[in-house]
C-alpha cells in the first residue's frame, strides 16, 4: 500500500496535478492591477481567515481589484477563524498560552477571541471587566482582585512578567499597548521627584547607567508611577490586599522583592508604597483598571494596535519593521476610527488591508499573481 | 493628518507633537504676558515655534545652546518666579526633539510603503486540525491521536511550555504531516462519511471549500484506474488532497 501511495503521488506530481489551478487563459484577460489585488488578498486570507479565497472573492477581486478589499475584509471579520486568529495574535503579542502550574495561561487569548467574535472594541483587551474560558463562557477572572483590567489582570500576564519592583509588568504594558519605552518625555509622563523615590532609583548623573545611557532616576522616576499599579499582585498574579510594597527585610531576599511573594514599590513613603493610587500619562488613577482606561484613551493606543497587528499578520520584523514610518500606523488608526469610533479587531485589520501604502508594499515585493 | 492628503501622493504635515504642545503650554502660562504681543526686551511671539527658531531663541536639537532655556535654567526668566524643574525639562526635551523635526510638525513622506516580505507559509496547525475535525465530524476521533501527539512538530505552540509558533514547513515537517495523516485517511469514520468515489466532491468541498475542478476529476480518474481496494483508493485521494499545497497553504 505504501508503494502504491508513493507511485500515485509521484505520478500526480509529474502530471502537474494541483488542486485549485485556475483555468488557463482566463487570467490573461484581467488587468495586471486586479491580478495583484487578487494575489494580495490570497496572500492575506491564509493568515487572517485560515483559508484560500473562495470563488466569490476571486470574482470580486478580478472584476473590481482593490475596490473589493473593504467588503471582503469586513466579511472576513465575521468568520470563526478570524476570531481564532485574533486569539493567536494576542497570545503571540503577550507570549501567553497553554496551562501552567499557576493557572490557565489561555485567558488573554480567550478574551481576544471573544472580543473579535462579538465585534467588540479592541480597547476591551485592557478594559474588560470579565474573563472568558476556552469554551467562550464568561467566568470570574483568576487574580481575586476587586477589579479587572482585561488581559492585564490575568495570572498569565502577571506571572509571566512578574519580577523585582514590578518593572517588567509596567514595561510590558507600556510596550505592548503604547509601543513606547522608557524614558517617556516629561510632557507625556511627568516624573516623580528624587525625594519620593527609594534610594536605588534616585541616582542622578551618577556612575550607574544602563545600556540606554540613562541614569537610574531618568527612567525609574516614571517606572515608579506605573509599577505602583501592580504592587498588590504577587508573583503568581494573585491579589494581596495586605501587600506593603516595602522591601523584604530578610537578607536572603534579593532587592525588589517584598513580603508574601509581592514586589517592592519605588516609593519611599510607606503609606504611598502600599497604595495602588498612582498616575499614568500624567493622569491620576486609583488602580490598574483605571490606569488601563487611561492607556486606551491615549492617541498612541490605536496606532500601536495598528503596528502590532501589521507586524503579526504581515510577518514584519528587523529592518523592514524598523524602517516603517510611524505615520503609516497613525493613518491606519485614523482609518479604523472612521470605520467605528471604538474600532475592533475587524476594523483595524480592514484598515490595514485597505490602506493603499500597505497594498503598495505588497506590490513592491514583486510577488507574482 | 488627513487621509486624503497622503493618498493623493502629497506629503502632509504632522500635527504638533505632545512635547511641543506641552512646551507651548509652559511658555503661554509663564512667558506670554510679557513676550506675546508685547515686545519686552526685544522678545515677542514666544508661543510661535517657528518664530522661536528663526529668531535664534531656540536652536533645534541643542537645548544648552538655546537662549530661551539658558534664561530659565539660570532663573533669570521669568523674573522672581522661576520655572519648576519639570517645566524646564519639558522645554529641554522639546528642543532636543526638534533636532530631527521641523517646528510646527514634521513633513510626512507621501509614500509610506515598504517592501513587504512575501513568503509562503503553511496554514496554522490549529486551522488544519480544525479542518480535519470537520472532515471527521468529531474532535475526539481516535485517528487524530498521532496528529495531536505531533502537534508541536507541526507548528503548534504553547508559551507556557516555552514552545513558540512556527510559520514554515520543511521536508521533515512534511514527512511528519504525512505520517500524522495516515491514520486519519485510513479511518473508517472518514471513509464512511465520504464514500469513494461519490464522496470525493463533498470531501474537496469540506477540505478546500470549493467544487471539484477539471484537475480534480482527472486525478480521481487516475486513482480509479489503479489496482487497489476502495479503501486504498480513498486513502490515496485523502492523502493527496490533505498534503496538497492548497490544503497546507494557498
Amino acid at each position: 500500500m505504501k508503494s502504491l501511495t508513493r507511485i500515485v503521488f509521484k505520478g500526480l506530481l509529474l502530471a502537474g496535478f494541483c488542486f485549485g489551478a485556475g483555468a488557463p487563459g482566463t487570467a490573461l484577460a484581467q488587468s495586471a492591477e486586479n491580478l495583484k489585488a487578487l494575489s494580495y488578498m490570497g496572500y492575506l486570507s491564509t493568515r487572517i481567515v485560515g483559508r484560500p479565497l473562495n470563488s466569490s472573492e476571486i470574482s470580486a477581486l478580478k472584476s473590481s481589484g482593490s475596490a473589493a478589499f473593504g467588503q471582503i475584509a469586513s466579511a472576513w471579520s465575521r468568520e470563526p477563524n478570524f476570531a481564532e486568529n485574533m486569539q493567536i495574535y494576542v497570545e503571540t503579542l503577550l507570549g501567553t498560552s497553554g496551562v501552567s502550574g499557576i493557572g490557565d495561561f489561555g485567558l488573554p487569548g480567550y478574551l481576544a477571541k471573544e472580543i473579535a467574535a462579538k465585534g467588540k472594541p479592541y480597547s476591551e483587551l485592557l478594559t474588560a471587566n470579565y474573563c472568558v474560558n476556552g469554551s467562550g463562557q464568561t467566568i470570574p477572572c483568576d487574580t481575586q482582585a476587586p477589579f479587572n483590567a482585561g488581559v492585564l489582570t490575568t495570572k498569565a500576564f502577571l506571572s509571566t512578567y512578574g519580577g523585582a519592583y514590578n518593572i517588567s509588568r509596567a514595561a510590558k504594558m507600556m510596550d505592548r499597548f503604547l509601543c513606547s519605552d522608557y524614558p517617556f518625555s516629561e510632557a507625556e509622563e511627568p516624573r516623580l521627584t528624587e525625594q519620593e523615590l527609594i534610594a536605588q532609583f534616585s541616582t542622578r548623573n551618577g556612575t550607574i547607567t544602563f545600556g540606554n545611557g540613562n541614569d537610574c532616576y531618568t527612567c525609574h522616576s516614571q517606572f515608579g508611577w506605573h509599577s505602583q499599579f501592580f504592587v498588590k499582585f504577587d508573583g503568581n498574579g494573585v491579589y494581596k490586599a495586605a501587600a506593603t510594597g516595602l522591601q523584604n527585610p530578610s537578607t536572603s531576599v534579593t532587592d525588589g522583592f517584598s513580603t508574601d511573594n509581592t514586589y517592592t514599590s519605588h516609593l519611599k513613603d510607606p503609606n504611598r508604597a502600599k497604595s495602588e493610587n498612582s498616575r499614568i500619562l500624567g493622569k491620576p488613577a486609583k488602580n490598574l483598571a483605571e490606569a488601563a482606561v487611561i492607556l486606551t484613551q491615549s492617541p498612541k493606543f490605536l496606532s500601536c494596535a495598528a503596528k502590532n497587528m501589521s507586524k503579526h499578520f504581515l510577518r514584519l520584523s528587523g529592518n523592514t519593521l524598523n524602517g516603517i514610518h510611524p505615520a503609516l500606523y497613525e493613518q491606519i488608526a485614523t482609518q479604523a476610527k472612521a470605520l467605528s469610533p471604538e474600532p475592533g479587531f475587524g476594523d483595524l485589520l480592514q484598515a490595514i488591508i485597505t490602506n493603499p501604502h500597505v497594498f503598495n508594499s505588497f506590490k513592491k515585493s514583486g510577488a507574482t499573481p | 493628518m488627513g487621509l486624503e492628503e497622503s493618498s493623493v501622493g502629497l506629503g502632509s504635515l504632522a500635527p504638533p507633537s505632545l512635547e511641543q504642545q506641552k512646551a507651548m503650554e509652559v511658555l503661554t502660562n509663564n512667558c506670554n504676558s510679557c513676550h506675546g504681543t508685547a515686545n519686552l526686551g526685544g522678545v515677542t511671539n514666544i508661543t510661535d515655534p517657528k518664530h522661536l527658531v528663526s529668531s535664534g531663541l531656540v536652536v533645534p536639537g541643542e537645548p544648552s545652546k538655546s537662549k530661551i532655556l539658558q534664561s530659565v535654567v539660570n532663573n533669570r526668566m521669568p523674573p522672581n518666579n522661576p520655572l519648576s524643574t519639570s517645566d524646564q525639562t519639558i522645554l529641554s526635551e522639546w528642543i532636543a526633539l526638534l533636532g530631527n523635526k521641523s517646528p510646527g510638525g514634521s513633513v510626512i513622506p507621501a509614500d509610506l510603503s515598504f517592501t513587504m516580505p512575501v513568503t509562503s507559509e503553511p496554514h496554522l496547525f490549529r486551522h488544519r486540525l480544525s479542518k480535519l475535525i470537520t472532515l471527521l465530524g468529531s474532535a475526539n476521533d481516535a485517528s487524530l491521536a498521532t496528529l495531536k501527539d505531533n502537534r508541536f512538530l507541526l507548528g503548534d505552540y504553547d508559551f507556557a511550555k516555552a514552545i513558540t509558533p512556527k510559520y514554515s514547513m520543511e521536508v521533515t515537517d512534511m514527512r511528519n504531516w504525512l505520517t500524522s495523516l495516515q491514520p486519519i485517511c485510513k479511518s473508517t469514520q472518514l471513509s464512511s462519511r465520504f464514500a469513494w468515489p461519490a464522496g470525493a466532491s463533498a470531501f474537496v468541498q469540506t477540505a478546500l471549500a470549493r467544487d471539484l475542478n477539471a484537475a480534480d476529476n482527472q486525478a480521481i480518474q487516475q486513482i480509479q484506474a489503479q489496482t487497489a481496494t476502495t479503501a486504498e483508493k480513498f486513502e490515496i485521494f485523502c492523502l493527496v488532497t490533505l498534503s496538497s499545497l492548497e490544503f497546507l497553504s494557498k
